[in-house]
């Protein structure tokens, strides 16, 4: 699978996950906004303090006004927690009368209030005041007395930041953890889909028995039943097609054998020796025609969808190995071949249909007979390895070049230049029937690099 | 010897008819179950050739009709099926043995001739091979008429595989019919009766080949 995969499991943490993180970003800035209204009623506070302490102490002399405190204490007033404040005192005509002159004036709307906090620039740095209008004289008439104190904002912000920082952290460790919980859970929910995916690997390829919808999660039991449906589809049209060729071979069969009964016939009645041998050669491609009709049958029976496929017992394979040797024995002689058989297993025993595995090994031999040639051995070998039950034909014929092994078992393949007599299919059948029971085959040189040695290994029993 | 053929076929049919009235058979030909059935009520037939898949009525049918007359007359089954399933039924049904389509015609003449000789004696029979007779019942073995001295593990050797000439029998079918012989016999015991078989068999002509890991075979005659 590459990286590029969109698996459900990302995507559903992607849609999971963007707006967690959305949702972090704009907590993060409510909680600035929050942090920093908490931090300004605070250090407001200290502002309007100092400045009614500085308007408590404006002092009227004839028409002047002052700030009646000694330096020390105006010292002491406007000092900070980040150096001093600033400060200015306004007479009611607007006429300076003591701190920073060119401290900004607080905005034009807020002259009708008492006390006005806002924000403005000194200095070319941000700062935060309070403008506050104390009466000259109360009840005098005279107007009133506008003090302003100030401060830079430079500590205001870092606390405000600083708290906005320690509620930040724990919210995104709060995300990570719901993403990690969300990705794990995404998991275990889909592990019934594995599951499931698990037992669909691992079916043979003539296995079309619907899948276990039970076992999967509601959402996903449409798909599996809509998959069942396409197996049962898939599964009814190859059974057709399989009882088509089955059909068709059944009812070959008779004509055939009245095409060889009439060659044999007539081969033992003439006595032309070059009609003889026309008719020799008739008979023998009547015998290709019936080989090459059982071999359909059995293509056919092999195949999924055939009921045959699932008629498995467990069978002993030497003894079904030799039972199958003693039987193609007489038509090996015919051709003049050693036949022989070699049983070196411990007692193995393989779940299978005894019907297919007697025509593997058939077909292995009818091969190995064909191609190896007058005088030639062949050997029907029954091993056991690592626990796997192994079933070989060897013979010392002319072997198959390198290049060719993997291709005879393709159907109606012929090595080029190889004997004219086969048909093509027997080894196709072979590897069918061979894949249908879990078990390998492979073409090899013989001992000695010599001929062919045909090997079947079958899967250890459970 | 009076054989019938029922085989709706009819190149297969003739073929057959030929070769077996070759053979010094009088051989009748039904194409149909029911004109078969009709032969087989009328006529005593020494053994019948027996196709399943006739029109109307089935060679299981036939057989069936034929059996509940009672008739013994042995039954060779041809079928182009070859399910186990039918192989059963029909021998189930009373055939005595059973061919699959298509056949070699020298298996079919000598499944025939073994059911005549079946159904004409009641177990001691004689086996012929060539230039070579065993008398099963009076256990005498000759080349061409005269006597060949064999023991009687040789004999009980012999006839088994004439028995089954042309094919292989396997050293415990032997070992078998020698225990039968009230002998308990070794590996090492039946292969020096082979041996010294094979030697006093040499001269009729007669070959008993050794099959590498499975057996003996008796080949089979070159005129047989």
């Amino acid at each position: 699978m590459s990286s590029r995969t969109r698996t459900l499991r990302r995507r559903l943490l992607l849609w999971v996950s963007t707006p967690l993180i959305a949702l972090w970003i704009i907590s993060t800035l409510i909680d600035h906004d929050v942090a920093k209204g908490f931090v300004n009623l605070n250090y407001d506070r200290a502002l309007l303090d100092t400045a009614l302490d500085l308007g408590r102490n404006v002092r009227e002399s004839g028409n002047q006004l002052y700030l009646d405190l000694p330096q020390p204490v105006i010292e002491m007033l406007i000092s900070g927690e980040q150096g001093r404040f600033y400060y200015r005192a306004d007479g009611p005509d607007g006429g300076y009368v003591t701190g920073d002159p060119d401290l900004p004036d607080p905005p034009v709307e807020s002259l009708e209030d008492r006390v006005t906090y806002y924000n403005a620039f000194y200095r070319d740095e941000p700062i935060r005041a309070v403008a506050l209008r104390v009466p000259v004289r109360p009840g005098s008439g005279k107007g009133a007395i506008l003090i302003q104190v100030a401060e830079r904002t430079t500590l205001r912000d870092d606390f405000a930041r600083q708290i906005m920082i320690r509620m930040m952290i724990p919210q995104g460790i709060i995300v990570l953890l719901s993403t990690l919980t969300i990705w794990f859970g995404i998991g275990l929910g889909l592990r019934a889909l594995t599951a499931m995916r698990r037992e669909i690997e691992n079916r043979s390829h003539v296995d079309l028995s619907p899948i276990d919808e039970s076992a999967a999660p509601a959402e996903v039991q449409p798909l599996v039943r809509a998959m069942n449906d396409l197996l049962e589809r898939l599964s009814a049209a190859l059974a057709a097609q399989q009882r088509f060729i089955a059909d068709a071979a059944h009812q070959l069969r008779t004509p055939v054998a009245a095409l060889k009964t009439q060659a044999e016939v007539a081969m033992r009645q003439a006595h032309d020796g070059e009609l003889s041998a026309t008719l020799q050669q008739l008979h023998t491609a009547a015998d290709h025609a019936a080989r090459l009709v059982q071999q359909l049958l059995t293509m056919a029976r092999a195949e999924p969808g055939s009921h045959r496929s699932v008629m498995r017992q467990p069978v002993e394979i030497p003894a079904l190995a030799r039972e199958t040797t003693e039987e193609w024995v007489p038509r090996a002689l015919a051709r003049n071949i050693d036949l022989g058989f070699d049983d070196r297993s411990s007692t193995s025993t393989v779940s299978a249909d005894p019907f297919l595995i007697r025509e593997l090994l058939g077909n292995l031999v009818d091969n190995a007979i064909q191609y190896t040639p007058a005088g030639g051995h062949v050997t029907v070998r029954v091993r056991t390895e690592n626990g796997r039950t192994v079933l070989e034909v060897e013979d010392d014929g002319p072997g198959i070049p390198q290049g060719e092994r993997d291709k005879v078992f393709e159907r109606f393949y012929r090595i080029p230049g190889g004997s004219p007599e086969g048909c093509g299919l027997g080894l196709a059948i072979v590897r069918e029937i061979a894949q249908g029971h879990g078990a390998t085959v492979v073409a090899n040189a013989g001992a000695g690099d010599q001929g062919t040695r045909m090997t079947v290994t079958f899967s250890p029993p459970d | 010897m009076r054989l019938l053929i029922v085989e709706d076929h009819p190149i297969l049919a003739d073929g057959l008819i030929t070769a077996l009235k070759g053979s010094d058979y009088a051989v009748d030909h039904a194409d149909s179950g029911e004109q078969a059935d009709h032969m087989l009520a009328a006529q005593h037939y020494d053994a019948v050739i027996l196709d399943i898949g006739l029109p109307r009525l089935d060679g299981y049918e036939v057989l069936r009709r034929m059996r509940r007359r009672g008739s013994k007359t042995p039954v060779l089954m041809l079928t182009a099926r070859d399910a186990l399933e039918d192989r059963v039924k029909g021998l189930d049904l009373g055939a005595d043995d059973y061919l699959t389509k298509p056949y070699d015609l020298p298996e079919l003449e000598a499944r025939v001739r073994a059911l005549i000789r079946r159904g004409q004696s009641g177990g001691g029979a004689e086996l012929v091979h060539g230039q070579l007779a065993l008398d099963t019942a009076g256990r005498r073995a000759t080349i061409r008429g005269a006597p060949l001295e064999l023991s009687a593990r040789e004999l009980g050797v012999l006839e088994v595989l004439m028995l089954r000439v042309g094919r292989v029998v396997n050293k415990e079918q032997l070992a078998e019919q020698l225990y039968g012989w009230g002998e308990e016999v070794g590996a090492n015991a039946i292969e020096v009766c082979v041996h010294r078989l094979r030697k006093k068999l040499e001269p009729a002509g007669v070959n008993v080949r050794t099959i590498r890991g499975l057996g003996y075979l008796l080949e089979k005659a070159a005129h047989d």
